[in-house]
């Protein structure tokens, strides 16, 4: 083994001598020990590696992260129709279920539901997408209410550390529905509000709608007269940050 | 093959941290990095049949959160709303009275100032006993292209922290877009 093999080879070798054992690396290792300049090199190689391997395992991890992810989650079992004993009972309640599916795909694809699709995906669609570009809260709700749209909403205070981006107005039917652009980090968030929501299928009070509309997520709910769509976060974060103490702590 | 709760909880238990870890190196954002970590659970209980083995989930794991960064890093271009130093409050607090602290913070610091491309196998060079085969696998990359990067990017490293020694701090982010 020349020097240069000797050097590659102890430039490759995994942290913490994970390594040491293969034949060359060993043999690369007995040329070190007689070698002053690979054995400098290798001293700072596994320096390096000591320092890197601590810093990578140093990076605090979330406190609530496992929690978080243990409650957020179920496990998919099985589909029920690879169960012999459910399959004969849910091909009777499928032919039972055909006639009032129909009648209910028709109640569901108008109101609320079709509006927030339509709001979502045309709205993420949109470059620039803000009329009114300023991180001051209080400047959006001015100009929110000065234009006719909901300015006075509760901002959720899971979203009290994120940067805010500026707002825009749509109008649907006579309605006026404010848009307060957000980020966190990166991502890249998009708050609805709407006050006095012309549709008879809004989402609950005090507990969340999740939609995917197009290519994005959305978590709907309502507080008194006024509904929110929140859209480009994940669910699970939304959840870990929404829901504290087994309640949802949506608005405010 | 199905995995029952206990297997699942113990799988979780067992990869969390370092997942979250490499998503952090990835993403250099607490929040995005916990999203990734996330959805890369909430992907192995809703595809857990696609797990042959149990003793497949680490590389599952490792390979699924690297696509989830890519895809959304793919995504998130059409919207890029990051400045540069809006991550930079999101690293991890250096701690200057503790020399050993230091040092890893130092190591932080100078790992989150590379490219992606040297950044991700390096991550997984430092975390969890990942082999150049696994690291080609998880990123889907040739094993030669892994082994020169882990060269090049330690070698980067190198400078970064020999010429700054200690006082390397978490400067402005590289690239001014992340996850």
């Amino acid at each position: 083994m020349t020097r240069d093999e000797a050097r590659q080879l102890l430039e490759a070798a995994r942290p913490n001598g994970r390594d040491d054992a293969d034949p060359r690396v060993a043999e690369a290792l007995r040329m070190a020990a007689q070698d002053p300049e690979l054995a400098r090199l290798l001293e700072r190689q596994r320096a390096l590696d000591a320092t890197m391997t601590a810093g990578m395992n140093s990076i605090p991890v979330p406190a609530d992260l496992r929690q978080s992810i243990l409650a957020g989650l179920k496990i998919v079992k099985p589909h029920f129709w690879e169960d012999w004993r459910t399959a004969t009972a849910a091909a009777a309640a499928a032919v039972l279920l055909l006639a009032g599916g129909i009648h209910f795909i028709n109640q569901t694809t108008s109101g609320f539901a079709s509006f927030r699709r339509q709001l979502v995906t045309e709205n993420w669609a949109g470059d620039p997408h803000l009329d009114l570009e300023t991180a001051d809260l209080s400047k959006i709700r001015a100009w929110l209410t000065t234009n006719g749209a909901a300015g006075d909403f509760a901002l959720p205070t899971a979203l009290a550390g994120a940067r805010l981006h500026g707002a825009r107005i749509f109008e649907y039917e006579n309605h006026r529905i404010s848009l307060v652009c957000l980020t966190e980090g990166a991502r890249h968030l998009h708050l609805y509000v709407l006050d006095q929501a012309p549709f008879s299928d809004l989402p609950p009070v005090g507990a969340p709608d999740f939609e995917k509309c197009g290519a994005w997520k959305t978590a709907s709910w309502r507080q008194g007269n006024t509904t929110y769509v929140l859209t480009g976060m994940s669910y699970p974060a939304f959840v870990s940050r929404f829901r504290k103490g087994g309640r949802w702590t949506l608005s405010g | 093959m199905t995995l029952d709760p206990q297997t699942f909880e113990d799988i979780v238990n067992r990869y969390y941290e370092p997942l979250y870890r490499f998503a952090f190196s990835l993403a250099r954002s607490e929040a995005d990095a916990r999203d990734l970590t996330q959805e890369t659970f909430h992907e192995l209980a809703a595809k857990a049949r696609q797990l042959r083995e149990v003793s497949k989930a680490k590389s599952w794991l490792f390979t699924t959160l690297y696509r989830a960064f890519i895809d959304k890093r793919r995504r998130l271009n059409r919207y890029p709303e990051v400045e540069s130093g809006a991550a930079e409050h999101e690293l991890p607090a250096l701690e200057p009275e503790a020399p050993a602290k230091m040092d890893a913070a130092a190591a932080r610091a100078a790992l989150v100032r590379l490219d992606e491309i040297y950044r991700a196998p390096l991550s997984l060079f430092y975390l969890e006993d990942h082999s150049y085969l696994e690291i080609a696998e998880i990123l889907g990359i040739p094993i030669g292209t892994v082994m020169s990067r882990l060269s090049r990017g330690r070698a980067l490293l190198r400078e970064l922290l020999e010429v700054r020694g200690p006082k390397v701090t978490p400067l402005p982010v590289a690239t001014p877009r992340s996850v």
